[in-house]
């Protein structure tokens, strides 16, 4: 029997009333009976046990809730039991009469929330992605980005239990009758070989109804060789399948055939737009300031939009809360220290951390009139628990490069600050809000005396806030606002005269507003399915001035806009679908679809991969948003007997209202900048797989990708489509490391990269003595593969491996082999007396040659860090 | 604006850690059917040169001359056939004349069966500037790249040391070097690649000329310098090809100059 009709309803309830022999009720429900029910109808339950207890059920189907989906677990349990708890869960009581179990409805169903914060034992630092479940669950809960988890369990004993990788997996029991806030603990384990699989499921991305995410390691980037023995966390993404960086010594990066300026990088929340020290060669992320890096290359979080390819969400460390620690690097290029500890002891706790060149004096000697020749970064948090339902968080960044003579130079500063308030509304309701400004400055000073330099700059100020509502069965359902205003100075002069230049370029404003909203569900015991929908409008605002240009690109008008006049709006919808299936415990199958858009563009017309005089302007009259649409389907599975965990993800990208430019663009205080830019498409696709062991005395990862990239543009090659730099096809990495022993870790690192595509000429001609190039295609060549082999060698210094005071020392070498990978070609050069070689200029010469520069050779280091 | 210095601090770090060096680089090469016009007329009274080519294939190589075309030049008022001289050369004579300003002139090319033309106006000229050098050595001295007036030029320097002490052995003892003043703000040119040093000796006679450049022509000159003198350095940007003022089919410029000249004899410096 499934569904009964409204006339045996009425028979039950006549029959409710009789008298029968209370024992042998007692008797036949105290039979034991076997429940696994995986998000089964609760119809299917008593059909279920319907067959083992030779009884029927009689009940209301318009009055219980039948097809409610039942997670529910029992092995030889007596019946009474599991129809309590069912009761409990689902709103009705029960009475045998005769030969059947008449259910009535009691109106409440009944779940309750146990919440609460996963946290590092030692550290008392927020655990994020942690793996929560309950043993009467199938699915589990994933800590969130502040280490929030919530369930929903019916009443009654649970047995509880946390996993996170290189922590000891966290059993508890708990009794569950009234909400209840529980924060778990758990404590790191360098011993665990294999990330767990708690009740047979599986930690991480399995779990997660999300595609496109790898969550890289801090304490894995800091084993990674490196140049210089500079660690880097921009740099690691390397190692990220889809990603590829520019090209040696740079920290422009490509994400899925998206361009460089199409991936935010937040440091808790607060956008950072130059992460660069010294022209690019490192970036300004340490990893040590970072408790957790996530990286995004699809299925955006609704709350982190505003680029079109990738999420680089870093969360700096909260601070010990129990005792005072710190850290410090030292390397030929730099210096790092770093403290954290508790202002009250697990209530409040700092990091404060920041890194300093030590370059200066080798040019001092060259060239006396050095003033600054630094860069430093300083990172700092602070966090307060006012109770367990509110918490607040401050963070502080900037990165900093001054290279300045006393005559000129150049210098850039990124200052980022956030105020976070999580508020654990209810149990299950969970608000996060976060107030944030970034600021970004460029400087050219051409006169110093004086105090004429050109700037740029981008200022922002946000509000994001969202709600989280968790439900049973894994639902969970999120809103957020999220406000933006911005100024941007796509470059002027400035100067220290009372009467201020004029402005060449006009001065952009605008006010970001988003609304949007998500639904997490499961819809099968295998399927689920996360959607949602972000609306923005993004509005021009005055004070600025835009011209109007004719169809040849010339401007032709200039409208004026008062202060706090809007004057240009862009409505936006970005709706997000995901669906997970859960193949088995270990493996998933999920599919994405995203479309995401982009107001904010770098105007650079350099193939430099050095950081250099880029300026960003929003959309506007004359530049309209950028906008893709992606399709990602993977393949997630983890292997618990080997440690390993497989992602393979395969993608397909549309974009439109690309910028590129006209040919050889005047991009530098140039007032009509927007007569430079033409808009076309980009279509993207490719494979990605990453194979990763995080754990073990050998760990490491394998990474390759095959990814095409094409841009087509009318405006360039007549709409022929080219290949841009992010068509990198094939991309392997490879990562080892290795404990030789208790104080050693042999590591390494291979990489293999498709050279990236430039314009070689195809014919030359004369005029005025020059030799100039002819180009058919943009992009018709490619540089030479990219490759490398880095090793480097850690030895810890310590007598006893167990003394808090830990230091150690590391040789690097970069570019083991010695290989040229060259950053340039060029076509236009001759060979000089001295061996070196330079544009010709006496015009009669030539004995042209082709030459390529390239960067590190064989790169030896050493390094010396310590920790206590 | 310039940030030699700075630039020259910063890259040497980027210097210290790059290195360059020569290879054999295999083009990919493509018969371009393109006809390259090089011709700047000038208010010189005198026979002006329209040169015809085909683009070649690899470095360093020859031009191809492209013969038999009929050229014509439209002065608004007039028309002039040029004459190829001598036969075979490519090279296309106008009768003697001056080019004038506030007049359009179009240049028109029958070949194969197509006309291409191009049009360009004549600007004035500044007055040349002071002649600006330093020393390079003990001995020797470089020139000293100057901006000068408010409008776009270039000036050309014939170098001749011929007459001085300094010319011996088999080394050319003449140079040619053209400075151009384009009054741009490109980040290409702000930060150029390393540039050959031209030194010439105390007593070195230098013809200076220094050319008028039209909008068009001042494009093209930009582009083509972008791709030539300021390419190789560490912010190239995306090569091109030059904004040509010929019709489809055809590269090159169609220039026209006012053009201004003097004389200069090196002196030593104290």
């Amino acid at each position: 029997m499934s569904y009964t009709g409204l006339s045996k309803y009425l028979i039950t309830l006549f029959l409710f009333g009789s008298l029968w022999p209370a024992a042998a009720q007692t008797d036949r429900l105290q039979q034991t009976v076997d429940l696994d029910a995986r998000a089964m109808p609760l119809h299917q339950v008593l059909d279920n046990l319907q067959r083992q207890i030779n009884l029927s059920f009689a009940y209301n189907p318009r009055k219980l809730p039948m097809r409610q989906p039942v997670t529910y677990r029992a092995i030889q349990v007596p019946l009474n039991q599991v129809l309590d708890s069912l009761g409990h869960y689902y709103g009705f009581t029960y009475r045998l009469v005769e030969q059947q179990l008449v259910l009535l409805p009691t109106g409440k169903s009944r779940y309750i929330t146990l919440s609460g914060y996963v946290y590092d034992r030692q550290t008392g630092e927020a655990l994020i992605g942690a793996l929560v479940t309950a043993d009467s669950l199938h699915y589990g809960v994933v800590s969130n980005g502040y280490g929030f988890y919530a369930l929903q369990l019916p009443p009654g004993s649970h047995r509880l239990q946390a996993s996170y990788v290189g922590f000891a997996a966290h059993r508890q029991s708990i009794d569950l009758t009234k909400e209840q806030h529980l924060d778990i603990h758990l404590r790191p384990d360098t011993t665990q070989l294999a990330a767990v699989l708690v009740q047979g499921m599986a930690p991480g991305n399995i779990e997660l109804v999300q595609t496109g995410r790898v969550a890289l390691s801090p304490a894995t980037i800091g084993e990674r060789p490196v140049a210089l023995g500079e660690t880097d966390v921009i740099k690691a993404l390397e190692s990220v399948p889809g990603i590829s960086l520019q090209s040696e010594g740079s920290t422009f990066f490509y994400v899925r055939g998206g361009n460089k300026d199409q991936n935010l990088i937040l440091i808790d929340d607060a956008p950072v737009y130059n992460p660069t020290h010294l022209l690019g060669f490192y970036s300004s992320i340490t990893p040590d300031a970072a408790n957790a890096i996530d990286v995004y290359k699809s299925d955006f979080p609704l709350s982190k939009s505003g680029r079109l390819s990738s999420v680089i969400d870093i969360k700096i460390k909260e601070g010990n809360n129990r005792q005072v620690g710190g850290w410090g690097h030292l390397s030929p290029v730099s210096w790092q220290l770093g403290l954290e500890g508790p202002l009250k002891k697990e209530a409040s706790s700092f990091m404060l951390t920041g890194r300093f060149s030590s370059i200066k004096w080798a040019f001092k000697q060259a060239f006396p009139d050095l003033d600054k020749f630094l860069f430093y970064d300083l990172t700092a948090k602070t966090n307060v628990r006012l109770n367990s339902k509110h918490r607040l968080f401050m963070s502080f960044y900037t990165g900093s490069d001054a290279f300045l003579t006393t005559s000129e130079g150049l210098s850039w500063r990124n200052l980022n600050g956030s105020l976070r308030w999580n508020y654990q509304i209810k149990g299950h309701v969970f608000m996060n809000t976060i107030v944030y400004g970034s600021n970004y400055a460029y400087r050219l000073y051409y006169n110093r005396q004086a105090n004429q330099y050109w700037r740029s700059r981008i200022g922002e100020l946000g509000l994001k806030t969202e709600i989280s509502w968790f439900g049973a069965h894994n639902r969970e359902i999120k809103a957020g606002l999220n406000i933006t205003a911005r100024t941007l100075n796509p470059g002027n002069l400035q100067t220290n005269e009372p009467v201020p230049p004029e402005l060449v370029v006009s001065v952009r404003n605008n006010l970001e507003t988003a609304l949007y909203g998500q639904h997490q569900l499961n819809i099968t015991s295998r399927l689920a399915l996360k959607y949602g929908l972000r609306l923005s409008l993004f509005s021009s605002l005055g004070d600025a001035f835009e011209y109007t240009f004719n169809e040849n690109g010339l401007a032709i008008d200039t409208t004026e806009y008062a202060p706090g006049q809007f004057y240009n709006h862009y409505w936006q919808g970005e709706p997000r679908l995901t669906l997970s299936y859960a193949l088995e415990p270990a493996a998933s199958l999920k599919f994405s679809y995203g479309r995401m858009v982009q107001n904010l563009h770098l105007i650079s017309n350099t193939i430099s991969p050095f950081s250099s005089f880029e300026v960003w302007l929003p959309s506007g009259p004359n530049i309209k948003p950028a906008q893709a649409d992606q399709l990602s389907l993977g393949y997630y599975r983890v292997m618990p007997a080997y440690g390993l965990e497989l992602q393979a993800e395969f993608f397909y990208k549309w974009m439109y209202n690309q910028l590129d430019y006209k040919d050889h663009a005047a991009t530098l205080l140039n007032p009509t900048i927007e007569a430079e830019l033409v808009t076309g498409l980009v279509n993207a696709y490719g494979a990605e797989v990453l194979l990763r062991k995080k754990q073990g005395r050998l760990r490491g990862q394998a990474a390759y990708t095959y990814a095409r990239s094409q841009s087509r543009f009318a405006a360039i090659d007549g709409g022929r489509p080219f290949n841009n730099y992010a068509d990198r096809p094939h991309h392997l990495n490879l990562e080892v490391a290795y404990d030789l022993g208790p104080r050693t870790t042999l590591s390494s690192h291979f990489m293999y990269l498709s050279g990236l595509p430039f314009s070689s000429p195809t014919a030359f001609y004369h005029f005025n003595g020059t030799e100039v190039p002819v180009y058919s295609q943009r992009n018709n060549d490619r540089l030479p593969p990219y490759h490398r082999l880095d090793l480097a060698l850690k030895f810890i210094l310590n007598k006893r491996l167990t003394s808090r005071f830990h230091h150690s020392i590391t040789l690097s070498v970069y570019n083991v082999y010695s290989r040229k990978n060259p950053i340039f070609i060029n076509f236009n050069k001759i060979a000089t007396a001295d061996g070196k070689f330079a544009v010709p200029v006496n015009l009669p010469g030539s004995n042209r040659l082709t030459t390529q520069t390239y960067l590190f050779r064989l790169t030896p280091a050493i390094s010396y860090q310590f920790k206590f | 604006m310039t940030t030699g210095k700075t630039f020259i601090i910063l890259c040497l770090a980027l210097v210290l850690i790059s290195c360059e060096e020569a290879i054999n680089w295999r083009l990919q090469p493509q018969d371009e059917p393109l006809l390259v016009v090089e011709a700047v007329l000038t208010n010189e009274f005198k026979r002006h040169t329209v040169k015809l080519t085909r683009p070649y294939l690899q470095q360093d190589g020859t031009a191809e001359p492209l013969s038999g075309a009929v050229v014509r030049l439209y002065t608004g008022s007039s028309t002039e056939t040029l004459t190829e001289e001598p036969p075979g050369s490519g090279l296309y004579l106008t009768d003697s004349l001056r080019i004038v300003s506030n007049r359009l002139y179009t240049l028109v090319i029958d070949y194969g069966g197509q006309t291409y033309f191009a049009t360009d106006v004549q600007e004035p000229v500044e007055p040349l500037p002071p002649f600006n050098y330093r020393p390079a050595n003990d001995s020797t001295y470089v020139l000293v790249p100057e901006a000068s007036g408010d409008k776009a030029n270039y000036i050309e320097h014939r170098i001749d040391w011929q007459a001085t002490g300094f010319c011996t052995g088999s080394l050319p003892c003449q140079a040619e070097v053209t400075v151009y003043d384009l009054k741009n703000i490109d980040v290409q040119a702000q930060f150029p690649p390393d540039q050959e040093v031209v030194a010439f000796p105390a007593g070195s006679i230098i013809i200076r000329k220094k050319y008028s450049v039209s909008e068009a022509y001042r494009a093209y000159l930009r582009g083509m310098l972008s791709e030539t003198a300021w390419r190789g350095g560490f912010f190239d940007t995306y090569p091109a090809n030059p904004a040509t003022n010929l019709s489809t089919g055809a590269t090159g410029f169609f220039a026209l100059s006012t053009v201004i000249t003097d004389t200069v004899v090196v002196k030593p410096l104290n």
